[in-house]
C-alpha cells in the first residue's frame, strides 16, 4: 500500500520530533536555534497530520499523529512570561480606580457597615441581644481575655506565631468569600453579613463592659486594613456574582469569564490588606506601646488606604493626561 | 461534491478538537474527574509531607516556628497550584505524575491569571457537603469546574502516545486487489472505515480478523465475483489500498508540480 511508504518514509522524522520534545519537557525552551528547527519540524508534521486525515491513513498512525501534534504543540506555546511591570501598573492606577468606581465596592461597604452600627447599637444598648447573637460564653471568653491591660511580656515567638494565625485565618476567610461569590454573590453576602453582625455586637458589648479600655487600645492599630480587606474580599465576591447576572449582552459563561480577572485582582489586593493587618495585628496591637502611637499607625493606614483608593490612580493618570 | 474533512458526526469521546494557527486541527482527550481527583490526592500528600517536615525543622524555633508554618500553610493551600501551573506550562507535580495539564480552552497555555484564579476559586469547589466542583464537571461538557469555567481552561491528557505501528503488506493483497474494478471508488466514509479497521488489524488473531471483515467482505466478494474462498481481512486491505492509491499518487503529482513543502488538503 502506498499510505505504507510514505508512513516508512515520515516515521525517522516523526521519531526525532518525539525526541525533540523529551528534550524541551527536561530542560525548557533555552536553546533559540533548536526551537526555531523544531518550529520546522513541527510544521511539516502538522502537514502529515492534514495529510493523513484527507488520505485516511489508518486509524492508529492518524491517531499517533493527533498526539503527536498536541504535544509538540503544548511545547512550542508556552505560558506568557510574568510581566512585573505591567502587572505593576495595574494594581497601582487600574484598580484603585476601579475599585472605587464599582458599585459592588459600595455595596459591600454599607452592608457591612450598616449592619457593623447597627448591631453594635444594639449590643450596646440591650445586654441580651448580645447574648443572643455571640452567645454567653464567648462573651465570657472575650471578657477575659481583655481582662488585663496589654503588656510587653510576649516574646517575639508568640507574636511570630499570632501573625502566622491570622494570616492563616483572616485572610483564609477573604478568600474564601471571594470564591462563594461565584454563586450569585450570595456567598459573598452571607459570609459578609455574618462577620459584620458579629463583629458589631462584640465591639457593642466590650465597650460596655470593663475592659473596654484594653479592648479598644488592641482594636484600634489594625482596624482599617482588616475591616476595609473584608469590605474589598465581598466586593470582589460581589462583582463575580454580578457578572453571571449581568452580562452586558454576553452569554452568561462570557460574561464571567471576563470579569473574573477583574474581580480577582481585588481579592488580591484584600489578600495583601488581610497580611498587612495580620503583621500590625502580631506586633503592634497586643504591645503595650502607648495608645497614641496604635492612634497613629491607625491613621497612617487610613491615610494610606485613601491615597491608595482615591489618589494614586487618579493621580497617575491625571499625570498622564496631562503630558500627552 | 465537495466532502468536508470532518468524518461523519464526531465521535462520543472525550476528545475536543483544537484548531491552530498552523491551519490543521488535533484533538485532545480531556482528564475526567477521577484523574483530577487523583492528581489533587497526589499533590495534597506532598504538600503535607513537606509541611510536616517543615514543622519538625521549625519546631526548633519555638513558637515563631509555627507562626512561620501557619503562614507556609496559607500559601500552600492557596498559593501553590496558581504558582506551579504558571512556571511549569500547566501543571502541578501531581498533574505530572498523572501526564494531565491544564490549558487555555481555545488548546494554547494558560497566563499566570488564569491559573491564580482557578486555583483560588477552588474554595468554592469544595464546599461541603455539596462540592459544587464535582457537580460542575459533570454537568459541563468539558469536565470543568467552577474555577475552569471562570478562567477559560481545560485539563487534558498530556503525552502518552499510541504506538506507531504501520500496516504491513503482503503478495495477497495485491493478488485481489488487481480483481477490484477500475471503476470502482469508495466513498469516504467506507475509506474511513476501512482506515479503522487496517489500523487495529494488527492487534487482531487472524480468525478474529476474518470474522469481523467477513460482513462487509462478503457482500464485495459476491457483486465482484471475486474466488470465494477469499481471505475476508485481504480483501478489505486490497480496497482500503485501492482507495488511498489514487489519492495518493494525485497528491504526489502535485507536490511535484508546486514543489512546495507544506501538503495541501485535498477536496474530494
Amino acid at each position: 500500500m502506498k499510505t505504507v511508504d510514505i508512513i516508512a518514509q515520515r516515521t525517522p522524522e516523526w521519531r526525532e520530533l518525539e525526541d525533540e520534545i523529551s528534550w524541551f519537557r527536561h530542560h525548557g525552551v533555552q536553546d533559540a536555534a533548536r526551537v526555531a528547527a523544531f518550529a520546522q519540524r513541527y510544521r511539516a508534521v502538522c502537514g502529515d497530520l492534514s495529510l493523513a486525515i484527507s488520505m485516511r491513513f489508518p486509524a492508529n498512525t492518524t491517531e499517533y499523529l493527533h498526539q503527536l501534534v498536541a504535544d509538540a504543540h503544548t511545547q512550542l506555546y508556552r505560558a506568557e512570561t510574568f510581566r512585573l511591570r505591567r502587572w505593576g501598573r495595574k494594581i497601582l492606577v487600574e484598580v484603585p480606580q476601579r475599585i472605587v468606581r464599582d458599585p459592588c465596592t459600595w455595596i459591600s461597604f454599607g452592608v457591612f457597615w450598616g449592619l457593623f452600627f447597627g448591631s453594635l447599637i444594639a449590643a450596646y444598648s440591650n445586654e441580651e441581644f448580645a447574648t443572643a447573637v455571640v452567645g454567653e460564653q464567648t462573651l465570657q471568653r472575650v471578657e477575659t481575655m481583655y481582662a488585663q491591660p496589654l503588656e510587653n511580656n510576649d516574646e517575639d515567638g508568640e507574636r511570630s506565631a499570632m501573625t502566622g494565625f491570622y494570616v492563616f485565618n483572616n485572610a483564609g476567610i477573604g478568600l474564601r468569600c471571594f470564591a462563594s461569590g461565584i454563586f450569585l454573590g450570595v456567598g459573598s453576602l452571607i459570609t459578609l453579613a455574618f462577620n459584620a453582625l458579629f463583629l458589631g455586637t462584640l465591639f457593642g458589648h466590650m465597650i460596655r463592659s470593663p475592659s473596654a479600655d484594653n479592648f479598644i487600645t488592641f482594636v484600634t492599630a489594625h482596624g482599617p486594613f482588616e475591616l476595609t480587606a473584608v469590605v474589598l474580599s465581598a466586593a470582589a465576591g460581589l462583582r463575580l456574582g454580578w457578572g453571571l447576572i449581568d452580562t452586558g449582552g454576553k452569554s452568561r459563561r462570557d460574561s464571567l469569564r471576563a470579569t473574573s480577572p477583574q474581580a480577582l485582582e481585588v481579592a488580591g489586593v484584600a489578600t495583601v490588606l488581610f497580611l498587612l493587618a495580620a503583621y500590625i495585628e502580631g506586633f503592634i496591637s497586643p504591645s503595650s506601646l502607648p495608645y497614641s502611637l496604635k492612634v497613629a499607625a491607625a491613621a497612617i493606614s487610613t491615610l494610606l488606604l485613601l491615597g491608595y483608593l482615591f489618589g494614586l490612580g487618579y493621580l497617575v493618570s491625571w499625570r498622564r493626561a496631562r503630558a500627552t | 461534491m465537495t466532502e468536508t474533512l470532518v468524518m461523519g458526526s464526531p465521535p462520543l469521546d472525550t476528545i475536543i478538537t483544537v484548531s491552530t494557527p498552523e491551519n490543521v486541527a488535533f484533538g485532545f482527550r480531556l482528564a475526567g474527574p477521577f484523574y483530577r481527583f487523583l492528581a489533587m490526592l497526589i499533590d495534597l500528600t506532598l504538600l503535607g509531607v513537606v509541611l510536616f517536615a517543615f514543622a519538625m525543622a521549625l519546631s526548633v524555633l519555638g513558637e515563631a516556628g509555627i507562626g512561620l508554618l501557619l503562614f507556609l500553610v496559607f500559601f500552600a493551600w492557596w498559593g501553590y497550584g496558581g504558582l506551579m501551573e504558571t512556571f511549569f506550562n500547566g501543571q502541578t507535580l501531581g498533574k505530572k505524575a498523572l501526564g494531565i495539564r491544564v490549558v487555555s480552552e481555545s488548546g494554547l497555555a494558560i497566563n499566570a491569571g488564569q491559573a491564580i484564579l482557578r486555583n483560588v476559586l477552588r474554595g468554592a469547589d469544595l464546599i461541603p457537603p455539596f462540592f459544587p466542583g464535582v457537580a460542575s464537571m459533570l454537568i459541563t461538557s468539558r469536565f470543568q469546574r467552577l474555577g475552569d469555567l471562570a478562567a477559560e481552561t481545560i485539563v487534558v491528557i498530556d503525552g502518552g502516545r499510541s504506538d506507531l505501528r504501520p500496516p504491513r503488506t503482503n503478495q495477497r493483497v495485491e493478488a485481489i486487489w488487481h480483481l477490484i474494478p477500475a471503476r470502482y471508488h469508495p466513498d469516504s466514509s467506507l475509506v474511513d472505515a476501512l482506515a479503522a479497521y487496517v489500523g487495529s488489524r494488527d492487534n487482531l488473531s487472524v480468525s478474529r480478523r476474518r470474522e469481523l471483515a467477513q460482513p462487509l467482505a462478503s457482500h464485495f466478494i459476491r457483486i465482484w465475483g471475486l474466488p470465494t474462498k477469499s481471505d475476508s481481512d485481504l480483501v478489505l486491505c486490497a480496497i482500503y489500498s485501492r482507495a488511498t492509491m489514487d489519492q495518493v499518487e494525485v497528491h504526489e503529482r502535485r507536490a511535484k508540480r508546486t514543489n512546495h513543502a507544506d501538503v495541501e488538503i485535498l477536496d474530494e
